[in-house]
């Protein structure tokens, strides 16, 4: 049987309409697999930072009234602030959009725009970063990740100046999904495959050894609170050598995309008549105390008010709220059990009253 | 070389027209890796009008996708096992070796026959055909047979221009044992000048040999075309080929000796997530081959309805793109 010779064989008729039917059918697929693919990764995927993009602007799309208070951020205030724990000592509705700090606070503003448009002035918004996002300028590429069909028009592209390879990655990031994070779709396959046949120890060690594995699950909750509820105080550890480093050697800067986003959040503030507090993110308490981090903190504090002193309604605070080890996933992001610690600061300190 | 003996032997009038014989020689999807063409074959392509069907057309496209897609998902991500293991043999365990060797035996697999396919099916395309360099290989029945399904046109090659003018099968059993084991250990070389490359040579050589010897043996015989006669001599033909592979891969006699020492040795099972990966890059090879065998034709995906081909071409591109290494991986045969 298996003897014979294998040849091939194309002496089927094979009409072209059929040919240019199978061809539209393949593109068809291959957009089908695209999306599956990318509705897939909101959920599964491997790139927190990613997932919490897409769910932050799920959260703002889907929103179905205004709230009173509007925070935006990174991802140390996405774990840190639960708009429940407001409700419940506050009264106060309100809803958790930080992302991740590579968006900045152009992240933010694009998110306050969307909301102005759809609801009017919340009562207030407020801002909230760890301290070491101001000085990044805007990841392009990123920008592809957001839901919008803005996101992509020639009008971002030319005022941010995006162009060559970085636009090829934006246009990947946004349409090509499958080749921009293969890498997600790879390490997510992998995750899927050790839950199958590892226990959670194993699995948690296995977590651990893997830098492109997340460490813990987050719940990603419909008012766009993170739930992350697992201590990793090695992580922690490490994380704040890596901090110390950064301190030792850079003095405070703010990016131009930092900037700019900022006085145009001002702008918006002082136009619609709200109140906008920018506050520092939760931090390990041992780094909170150090010397370099007081002057990094003092010298952004002082850049910023300069910054926004024209604007009415525009708080800086220079107060930050620090965390033990053993309530933080890393230097900068605190678990579930610590967040109505923090939410309940940042309440008290914005609002007092 | 081929266009020089086959003018030589009068099996083919020269060339007259530079234009012609510049693309004979130049054909680029061929050019840097094979299929090694004969000039005999290759050559009148040039000469005459080339006809564009939409058959070949599409049997092109289905063999550069089918090409890239076992160059980019299966053989780059089988590398990626082998080249860890293969990198240290002595570090690794029984079972670790064993999964380095398979691995290795996708790569190599993958990758040539993936350039292949790509190649003839960029030639298709443009009218033109190449012979066929892969004959679904691993389910040979004998090193015979693996040698009429691997590297066809090499094999084929050494055959015509090698073995028989060295007498091939005609002078008795010894010389034609001696033919065999020059044709291979030369075929081996043509490989690099490695000592693994002339010991695989060698190794094929002493298969070929022995399996002409226990064939020429009195007594009871496993039946011909019998599924599970055929089975139990693919069963025995794989893991010699897969042998072969580890002497083919390996970078040094020391790295050799420690595969030896070391694939047998049971151990326990690590590795787990590489043998997953390694046979989920597999497995949509083996069943494309399960049905290329059933049907008896490398093309049998063209005869599904247009519907089932375009999903299957739409998967396999989609796949490719998505299950990517992200690494530049040059094909193996460039090098040889």
């Amino acid at each position: 049987m298996l003897e014979r010779g294998y040849e091939e064989s194309i002496d089927h008729v094979t009409r072209a309409r059929a040919i240019v039917l199978a061809v539209v059918i393949a593109i068809a697929t291959v957009i089908g697999v695209e999306l599956a693919v990318g509705a897939w990764l909101d959920r599964h995927g491997t790139n927190l930072g990613y997932r919490y993009i897409a769910h932050k602007w799920r959260v703002l799309g889907e929103l179905d009234g205004p709230v009173d208070w509007l925070v935006l951020g990174d991802s140390s205030v996405a774990q840190a602030f639960d708009p429940e724990v407001l409700a419940t000592e506050r009264g106060k509705t309100s809803v958790n959009l930080g992302t991740i700090g590579n968006f900045g606070a152009t992240g933010d503003l694009w998110m306050l725009e969307e909301y102005l448009e759809r609801f009017g002035a919340p009562e207030r918004v407020v801002l909230v970063h760890a301290y070491d996002v101001w000085h990044r300028p805007l990841d392009r590429a990123l920008i592809g990740r957001v839901p919008r069909t803005w996101a992509t028009s020639a009008r971002i592209r030319e005022q941010y100046e995006i162009e060559g390879d970085e636009l090829i990655e934006l246009v990947t990031n946004r349409w090509v999904r499958i080749y921009a994070e293969r890498t997600s779709i790879r390490k997510a396959l992998e995750l899927a495959w050790w839950k199958l046949v590892k226990d959670d120890d194993e699995l948690a060690a296995i977590r651990a050894a893997d830098r492109e594995l997340p460490r813990t699950e987050p719940t990603l909750e419909p008012n766009g609170f993170v739930r992350m509820c697992d201590p990793i105080p090695g992580q922690v550890a490490g994380d704040t050598r890596g901090h110390r480093k950064f301190l030792a050697k850079n003095r405070f800067r703010l990016s131009r995309d930092n900037q700019d986003a900022l006085v145009r959040i001002a702008e918006l503030a002082a136009l619609h008549g709200f109140p906008v507090d920018i506050v520092p993110g939760p931090l390990y308490r041992r780094l909170a105390v150090e010397d370099d981090l007081e002057r990094y903190l003092d010298a952004a504090v002082e850049r910023q008010r300069r910054l926004l002193e024209p604007y009415a309604g525009v708080t800086v605070h220079r107060e930050l709220r620090a965390f033990d080890s053993g309530q933080m996933q890393n230097a900068d992001h605190i678990t579930c059990d610590a967040a109505p610690d923090y939410t309940r600061w940042l309440s008290e300190r914005v609002d007092p009253g | 070389m081929s266009y020089t003996i086959d003018v030589y032997r009068r099996e083919l009038p020269a060339c007259t027209s530079f234009r012609d014989f510049a693309l004979y020689v130049t054909f680029f999807p061929q050019l840097v890796a094979g299929p090694i063409e004969r000039s005999v074959h290759l050559l009148p392509q040039t000469q005459r009008p080339r006809i564009m069907t939409a058959e070949g057309i599409e049997a092109g496209m289905f063999l550069c996708l089918w090409g890239l897609f076992k160059k980019v998902v299966v053989a780059d991500n089988a590398a990626t096992i082998a080249n860890a293991i293969f990198a240290d043999p002595s570090a690794h365990s029984g079972s670790a070796l064993l999964l380095g060797a398979l691995a290795f035996t996708a790569q190599i697999y993958g990758d040539f026959s993936g350039y292949s396919d790509i190649a003839r099916g960029l030639a298709k395309i443009m009218g033109f055909e190449l012979m066929i360099n892969f004959k679904l290989p691993y389910f040979a029945v004998s090193p015979s047979d693996f040698w009429r399904r691997w590297h066809v046109s090499l094999s084929s090659w050494l055959r015509d221009y090698l073995y028989i003018p060295l007498g091939g099968n005609r002078g008795g059993r010894w010389a034609t044992d001696r033919n065999l084991m020059l044709t291979m250990t030369l075929g081996g070389l043509w490989h690099g000048a490695a000592w693994n490359f002339v010991i695989w040579g060698v190794y094929h050589g002493l298969l070929l040999i022995l399996y002409r010897a226990v064939g020429s043996l009195p007594g009871p015989r496993l039946p011909t075309a019998v599924w599970w006669a055929d089975l139990l001599r693919v069963a025995v033909m794989f893991p010699l080929t897969v042998v072969g592979w580890i002497i083919f891969r390996v970078g040094s006699l020391a790295d050799l000796g420690a595969f030896a020492s070391g694939i047998g040795v049971p151990s326990a099972a690590d590795h787990e997530l590489q043998w997953a990966a390694l046979g989920a890059v597999w497995l949509p090879v083996l069943l494309m081959q399960l049905a290329q065998l059933a049907r008896n034709d490398l093309l049998c995906a063209l005869r599904l309805p247009a519907l089932l081909r375009g999903i299957l071409y739409g998967l396999l591109l989609a796949a490719t793109v998505a299950l990517s290494t992200g690494e530049s991986n040059e094909f193996i045969y460039f090098q040889f």
